[in-house]
């Protein structure tokens, strides 16, 4: 078979002319003499013969044109595939690195958003300290915050954290800077309101004191200036406020019943507090962070044992290393920061206006506790308690002028009434009048801090030589800054009227 | 000897002088050299690939690639069989994209399917026989291409293909009988 492939081959071989001249003799003479060899021979020509005579394609006239046309094309093209070889290889070869590092690692890109959004929350919760390693905490504090919601998170700033309710019921973290609530109910008219003696207040104190480690824990600060509050503080609050009344009930029944509403029963108060702290107590707790830049949710974990031997520790450096509180305040205490998760995708109700914010708080991150139809009270609540003060201040300043007396009072009913009375005989007349509507505008902080200021502090009342002609100056200058008031006053209606066609709150 | 050998191949071939004057600047030459070769190439790519609509875009692109090479060109073989070097390799860049075109989609193998009735009344023995060769592994059609259409040597086609003379007699011969097997349902009418 072998043989005859080999002469077959040879033969077409002999049909192509590749022979040499013997080889063709050769051959020749065999396939006239072998039948197979010229059938094979026959066939294999005939082969040729269709091959050969293919039609060809119809000339084509302008090929040599469009080849010229073409190269023309592509030397004035400045992106020749050629020019682009190079990147596009690149490109296709980093995609389909790409595609072949995907397949196998598809969670890759997952994990590192992952990462990068807790290196993030990482870098806003570094160096959480509680509020307590920040500034200290007063009974004062944990009174007004029981009482007032408002918690001090910055003395020296005058920032506050308030919580207080929106039009729909939802409980809403506010930060702000000053606040006008803070004397509504104070500690010093509790006691005085009570008639507290000695013995009293000291329990008054620590059950204050008894909260104040545990509020310190729910918010935490850094010197990033952020704030981390978990919403049980809310819980925390009514705890405090419960602890309260029902401590003041104890003492005297008979004023606190006068003052409560008729049906409600304080025995209802008393379990509060610990269903509060057991609600408190689990180690992973969800906290609102609050950063210049951003706001968000994240679960962290807080050591509570260390928390309390480092506040006991605190507590007592602080008393002995008084002026070294700066180098205490960078103490550093272990926070455990989980990675986000779907805490982040709740939706979140920020309003702003400009000098303050608020967040709602969304009511799955409040920590369930059984309450005392508490809310259905609480108003009526606050209004009672408002009665357990006797605020009347009466500032009386003896003046040197001439022996002429000038007496300034501020007393009111409800502290949101001032009436300032400037009562010697130069200056008759001047009276100012601000009642609470006046006051219900933007900046009532800063313009009461400056009252504050003007009136209290004994030092801005210079007495000097010429006091005749000072105090026509003085006159002068009072009666400009009457008529700037009621200018003021003017605006501030106007403003006020604008507020309150525009009340609504920028919503992000 | 060397400068003998390349005058006498020189006068043979008088693509060489057109060569030499496109290298001196004048494109006109290549048009000329275009003109001279575009049909065998065609044809070849044409029987090669089969009945294909990028025929003139093979064949354009050879022809660039020429035009961008023939610098390079040392005559030392003869400008048909370079050229038709550059054929063939145009055409096993074709059929290798087509492969992998055909490896992600349903593959075709329609080529040499006529039907019946046209068998009897129709019957195109040129168009037959072109999907024959069509059909053809591509190192047994080429060779058997450049020599029965073309009408090439064994020894240009070794050399066009970088192979040896006995490889393309053993190929040229199993063509043939490759050709000579597809036929066999049509020998009536064509043997």
């Amino acid at each position: 078979m072998k043989q005859n492939y080999k002469k077959y081959e040879e033969i077409s071989a002999y049909l192509d002319d590749e022979l040499s001249s013997e080889q063709n003799e050769r051959l020749k003479k065999e396939i006239q003499s072998d039948d197979e060899l010229k059938k094979v021979h026959s066939e294999i020509g005939k082969i040729k013969e269709l091959v050969s005579g293919i039609k060809p394609l119809p000339e084509d006239n302008y090929f040599e044109h469009r080849v010229m046309e073409n190269l023309k094309d592509e030397k004035e093209s400045p992106f020749s595939f050629n020019t682009i070889k190079k990147p596009v290889i690149a490109f296709s070869l980093l995609t389909l690195f790409f595609m072949v590092f995907w397949k196998y690692n598809p969670d890759f890109f997952d994990k590192f958003i992952s990462e990068q959004q807790t290196n993030i929350i990482d870098f806003y919760t570094e160096n959480l300290q509680p509020l307590i390693f920040a500034g200290t905490l007063t009974n004062e504090d944990i009174f007004n915050f029981a009482m007032n919601k408002e918690l001090p998170l910055n003395k020296e700033n005058n920032q506050l954290l308030s919580i207080s309710k929106d039009e729909y019921g939802n409980e809403v973290f506010e930060i702000k800077y000053a606040g006008n609530a803070s004397g509504v109910l104070n500690l010093e008219s509790f006691v005085r309101s009570l008639n507290l003696n000695e013995k009293q207040k000291n329990q008054v104190d620590s059950i204050l004191e008894s909260y104040t480690d545990e509020i310190s824990t729910q918010v935490l600060v850094n010197d990033k200036n952020i704030v981390a509050v978990n919403p049980n503080i809310l819980n925390y609050r009514n705890a405090i406020k419960s602890d309260l009344i029902s401590f003041a009930a104890n003492t005297n029944s008979a004023a606190v019943k006068q003052i409560l509403p008729a049906n409600f029963e304080v025995e209802q108060l008393r379990n509060f507090s610990k269903s509060i702290i057991s609600a408190g107590s689990k180690d992973e707790n969800i906290y609102c962070f609050i950063a210049p830049d951003t706001i968000f949710f994240n679960k962290i974990e807080i050591n509570k044992d260390e928390l309390k031997r480092e506040m006991e520790k605190f507590k007592e450096e602080m008393k002995t290393h008084q002026k070294e509180i700066k180098v205490l305040k960078r103490m550093k205490f272990d926070v455990k920061v989980f990675p986000p998760d779907s805490i982040l995708k709740h939706g979140l109700k920020i309003w702003t206006d400009s000098n303050q914010f608020r967040i709602v708080i969304p009511e799955i991150l409040i920590p369930d506790v059984e309450l005392p139809n508490f809310d259905s009270i609480d108003s009526e609540l606050n209004k009672a308690l408002l009665q357990l003060k006797d605020l009347n201040i009466s500032i009386k300043m003896d003046s040197l002028f001439n022996k002429k007396r000038m007496s300034i009072k501020i007393h009111s009913d409800s502290l949101k009434n001032f009436d300032f009375k400037f009562d010697p005989d130069s200056i008759r007349g001047l009276n100012f009048n601000f009642n609470e509507k006046d006051f219900n505008v933007k900046n009532l902080d800063s313009l009461g801090h400056v009252f504050k200021q003007f009136f209290t502090d004994s030092s801005r009342i210079i007495f000097p030589k010429d006091f005749n002609f000072e105090l026509d100056e003085f006159k002068k200058e009072m009666e400009y800054l009457r008529k700037e008031m009621e200018q003021l006053r003017r605006e501030l209606k106007n403003k006020n009227k604008d507020n309150e066609t525009k009340n609504l709150p920028i919503e992000i | 000897m060397d400068e003998l050998q390349s005058q006498s191949i020189f006068m043979l071939d008088d693509d060489f002088s057109l060569i030499k004057k496109f290298n001196e600047g004048n494109e006109f030459a290549f048009k000329t050299l275009v003109h001279r070769h575009k049909e065998k190439v065609r044809n070849i790519i044409y029987l090669v690939l089969g009945n294909t609509d990028q025929i003139d875009d093979i064949s354009q692109n050879v022809f660039i690639s020429v035009y961008k090479n023939l610098k390079f060109f040392r005559f030392e073989s003869l400008f048909t069989t370079w050229l038709h070097r550059i054929t063939v390799n145009k055409c096993r860049d074709h059929m290798r994209r087509v492969k992998i075109k055909n490896f992600f989609t349903s593959f075709s193998t329609d080529e040499i399917d006529i039907p019946a009735d046209e068998r009897e009344h129709n019957f195109d023995i040129h168009e037959l026989v072109r999907k024959a060769v069509a059909e053809l592994p591509e190192k047994l059609k080429i060779p058997l291409v450049l020599k029965d259409f073309e009408g090439f040597s064994y020894q240009e086609i070794a050399e066009a293909l970088n192979t040896e003379v006995g490889t393309v007699k053993s190929r040229i011969f199993r063509a043939r009988e490759g050709l000579r097997k597809i036929l066999e349902p049509y020998k009536e009418e064509l043997l």
